[in-house]
C-alpha cells in the first residue's frame, strides 16, 4: 500500500496543486516527481515493484506522456504487469492517442478549473490506483 | 494520182484560169499543142456546166494512171451538186469526146487524157511541177486577189480553231484567266472567271475588271489597281474575294503580266486568279495553333505561379493555425492557474479580506474565466481547417441534440430555456464537429435573449426547396438536408449579415452579452468542412433562424 505515487509533470504550479490535493486527501504514499518522461522511465526501469499509480502530463519536453507509456510497455518493465497509468490533460477535447495503445492500459483526466475539481480528480485517481492494485493481486 | 495545182471555181474569170492552167499542166506533161487544146477545152466545158449548177465547186489538175494503166493528164472537178447533172447534156458529151476518158461519180467529174508513151512520171517531176505551179505568176490581178483571199480565209479558220482550243484549254483549268486592256475592259475571260463572277461571256466583255475586283474585295480599291497598271510591271498579290452569293470570302493569288506591243505601249494585261484558300486556311490554322499554344503556355505558367502561391498560402495558413493552436494551448495553462489560485485564495482567505479585496478578487476571476473562454474557442477554431478531411457518419439528430443540451446544461438550467425538436431525422456528418456546431448555435440562442424572456429554441430538419438551394448557391442535382435553429431572442439587423460569421465580430458589448466573437466563425467553418452552407434570417427583437445546409449523401 506504500508504493510511491509517480508524478511526471513539467508545470511547477500543477506539481504544487497536486501535492496539496494529495496532502489534503491524506494520502500517505511518497510522491516521486519527474520533470519529463525520460527521467521517469530511467527511474522506473530499475524498480522491482510496480508504483501505486503513475500520473503523467501529456506535453513535456524530451519524452512526452505517450512515449513514456509506450517505453514502459515496450521494455516490459514490470514483467507483464502494467501499473495504473493516468494522463492529465488541459483541454476538454480528447487528444487522440496513438492507435497502438491498448485502451485498457491508461485513463484520461482533465486538470480542472478549480481546486475543488482537482481535489475530486485526485480522489478518483487514487481510488483507481487502489482498484488496479487489488486487481493485480 | 498526183495533184499539181488546185483552186476554187467561183466565176467566169476562174473558167479562164481553168483553161489556162489545163493548157500549162498538159504542156508540162509533154503533150503536143493540139492535145493541150483538146484537154483544156474539155475541162473548160465541164467547168462551165458546173459553174451554172454547182454549189462550191473546185478543180484539181495533175497526173494519174488511166484504166488501161497509161500515164494520163488528170482533171477532177469536185462539187456536191454533181448528181443533179444530166449525163447526156451536150457539154458533157462534147467534152467526153475530146479526152480519153470522162468519169461521172457521186461528187466529182474526172477527165483523163493519155500522155505520150515516152513520158515518165517520176517523183522529182511531180514535186518540181507542184513547185512550178505554186510560183506561177498570176494569170490576172483577179487571180492574185483570189489567192490572197484564200490564204486569209485559211488563216481565219486556223485562228478560230486555235482560239477555240485556247478557250477550251483555259475553260478546263481550275483557275480564272482573263485578258483586259489598259483601261480594265475585259478582252477575254475563261469559264472559271465567268462562273465565279456569275456573268455570261458577253456580260463579262462589257464589264470592267477594276470595278469588278474592287466590288468583290472588301479591302482592295480600284485606284490601287489602276496605279499598279500605270507602273507597267508584272505584279502579283494575295487577295480575298467574295463569292457570287456574296457570302463566303475566298483567298486568291492574283498575278498580272502586261502584254507589250514590241518595246512600246502596253496593249493589254493577261492575268489569272488562282485559289489559295486551302493554303490560307492551313496557314491561319497553324497561326491560331501557335497562338493557342502560346496562350496555353502562358496559362500553364500562371497556373504554376498560382500553385506556388497556393502552396505558400497553405504553408503560412498552416503555420498560422499551428501558431494559434500553440499560443492558445500555452495561454490556457496560465489562465487556468489564475482561476484555480484566485479561487483557492477566496476559499481559504476570504475571511481575512476586506469587502473591497473580495470584489477585486472576483473581478480577477471573471476576467480569467472570459480569457479561458476565448482561448477555448480559439483552440476549437484553430483545430478546424477548411480543407481537412471530415469523417462522416449517419447521426440521429435527437441524440446529437441530447448530447449538446448536456454540454449546455448549466446555461439551459439557469435561463430556463426550452430546447424543442419539432422535426427530427438523420443527419450525415462528423459527430464531434456537429456537436460543436449546434452547441454554439443553441448557446447563442439561449444567450442573446431579452431580459425577462425565457429562451425557446426550435429545431427542425427540412428538405430544402430548389429556390433555397439556388439562393444558397448549392448544386441542385445533389441531395441536401436543411436544419433550422429558430429562437425568440433579440435578433439582429440583417444589415450585419456579412459580419456575424466573421472572426471576432460582435454586435453587442461585453457587459450586455458575453461572448468571444468566435462562435459563429466556428459554425461557419464546420459547415464549410462538410461542404455545406449556413444562412440566417433575422430582424431586431423578432428572433433569428439559422439554417444549416448539409449534403445528405
Amino acid at each position: 500500500m506504500n508504493e510511491p505515487v509517480i508524478l511526471v509533470e513539467d508545470d511547477e504550479d500543477d506539481i504544487f496543486l497536486i501535492r496539496m490535493a494529495l496532502e489534503e486527501l491524506q494520502i500517505p504514499n511518497q510522491v516521486v516527481v519527474f520533470r519529463n518522461g525520460l527521467d521517469a522511465f530511467e527511474y522506473l526501469k530499475d524498480q522491482h515493484e510496480k508504483p501505486y499509480v503513475v500520473i503523467s502530463d501529456l506535453n513535456m519536453p524530451v519524452m512526452n506522456g505517450f512515449e513514456l507509456l509506450s517505453s514502459i510497455l515496450d521494455h516490459d518493465v514490470f514483467s507483464g504487469a502494467v501499473p495504473a497509468f493516468v494522463f492529465l490533460t488541459t483541454s476538454d477535447l480528447t487528444t487522440i492517442p496513438p492507435h497502438s495503445f491498448d485502451q485498457q492500459s491508461f485513463s484520461f483526466f482533465t486538470k480542472g478549473y478549480s481546486y475543488e475539481q482537482i481535489l475530486e480528480t485526485m480522489k478518483i485517481i487514487i481510488d483507481y490506483g487502489r482498484s488496479k492494485k487489488t486487481e493485480g493481486r | 494520182m498526183h495533184i499539181i495545182t488546185k483552186f476554187n471555181l467561183d466565176n467566169d474569170l476562174d473558167l479562164m484560169l481553168a483553161h489556162k492552167r489545163s493548157m500549162q499542166v498538159a504542156e508540162y506533161g509533154g503533150v503536143g499543142l493540139v492535145h493541150q487544146t483538146s484537154f483544156a477545152t474539155a475541162v473548160s466545158e465541164v467547168c462551165r456546166l458546173i459553174l451554172e449548177t454547182g454549189i462550191q465547186p473546185c478543180i484539181q489538175l495533175g497526173f494519174s494512171k488511166s484504166k488501161s494503166g497509161r500515164n494520163s493528164l488528170f482533171a477532177q472537178i469536185v462539187d456536191s451538186a454533181i448528181p443533179q447533172l444530166d449525163a447526156n447534156s451536150p457539154s458533157l458529151v462534147y467534152a467526153g469526146r475530146l479526152v480519153s476518158a470522162l468519169t461521172l461519180a457521186e461528187d466529182s467529174i474526172t477527165l483523163q487524157h493519155e500522155l505520150p508513151s515516152a513520158m515518165r512520171l517520176s517523183r522529182e517531176m511531180i514535186t518540181k511541177g507542184q513547185q512550178l505551179f505554186d510560183e506561177l505568176p498570176p494569170v490576172t490581178p483577179y487571180e492574185r486577189a483570189k489567192h490572197l483571199n484564200v490564204q486569209l480565209q485559211e488563216m481565219a479558220v486556223r485562228l478560230s480553231e486555235s482560239e477555240r482550243r485556247y478557250q477550251l484549254l483555259t475553260d478546263s483549268l481550275p483557275l480564272m484567266m482573263f485578258t483586259v486592256d489598259a483601261q480594265g475592259r475585259f478582252l477575254f475571260a475563261n469559264e472559271g472567271l465567268t462562273n465565279f463572277a456569275g456573268l455570261s461571256k458577253e456580260q463579262v466583255l462589257e464589264a470592267n475588271w477594276f470595278s469588278w475586283v474592287a466590288g468583290r474585295s472588301p479591302v482592295v480599291e480600284e485606284r490601287v489597281l489602276r496605279k499598279q497598271f500605270a507602273l507597267g510591271a508584272p505584279f502579283s498579290r494575295e487577295i480575298e474575294l467574295t463569292d457570287r452569293e456574296m457570302i463566303e470570302k475566298i483567298w486568291f493569288l492574283l498575278s498580272m503580266t502586261p502584254v507589250r506591243n514590241g518595246e512600246a505601249d502596253i496593249l493589254e494585261w493577261s492575268g489569272f486568279l488562282v485559289s489559295i484558300h486551302a493554303q490560307k486556311r492551313v496557314e491561319q490554322a497553324l497561326r491560331d495553333n501557335a497562338e493557342l499554344k502560346r496562350a496555353q503556355l502562358a496559362l500553364e505558367k500562371r497556373q504554376h505561379e498560382l500553385d506556388l502561391m497556393i502552396q505558400d498560402l497553405n504553408r503560412s495558413n498552416e503555420e498560422l493555425a499551428r501558431f494559434a493552436y500553440v499560443a492558445s494551448h500555452d495561454l490556457q495553462e496560465p489562465a487556468r492557474k489564475m482561476i484555480v489560485f484566485s479561487e483557492m485564495l477566496t476559499r481559504r482567505f476570504q475571511h481575512l479580506l476586506p469587502p473591497e479585496g473580495t470584489n477585486l478578487l472576483s473581478r480577477i476571476q471573471g476576467a480569467s474565466h472570459r480569457m479561458v473562454a476565448v482561448i477555448r474557442d480559439l483552440l476549437d477554431y484553430s483545430r478546424l481547417s477548411a480543407d481537412q478531411q471530415v469523417e462522416k457518419e449517419m447521426i440521429d439528430f435527437s441524440e446529437l441534440i441530447t448530447q449538446v443540451t448536456e454540454l449546455l446544461e448549466e446555461q439551459i438550467a439557469s435561463s430556463g430555456a426550452s430546447i424543442t425538436i419539432e422535426r427530427g431525422g438523420i443527419v450525415l456528418g462528423n459527430k464531434r464537429l456537429l456537436t460543436l456546431l449546434f452547441q454554439n448555435l443553441i448557446a447563442n440562442s439561449v444567450k442573446f435573449i431579452t431580459e425577462g424572456t425565457t429562451p425557446a429554441v426550435l429545431l427542425r430538419i427540412e428538405e430544402p426547396t430548389a429556390r433555397q438551394l439556388q439562393v444558397m448557391g448549392l448544386a441542385p442535382q445533389l441531395s441536401w438536408t436543411r436544419i433550422d435553429v429558430t429562437d425568440n431572442g433579440i435578433g439582429f439587423d440583417e444589415l450585419f449579415l456579412d459580419k456575424i460569421f466573421q472572426m471576432f465580430q460582435r454586435l453587442h458589448t461585453q457587459d450586455r452579452y458575453r461572448g468571444t466573437g468566435i462562435g459563429l466563425a466556428i459554425c461557419k467553418r464546420i459547415v464549410e468542412m462538410h461542404h455545406g452552407r449556413i444562412g440566417v434570417k433575422s430582424a431586431v427583437n423578432e428572433g433569428s433562424t439559422f439554417s444549416v445546409y448539409l449534403p445528405a449523401n
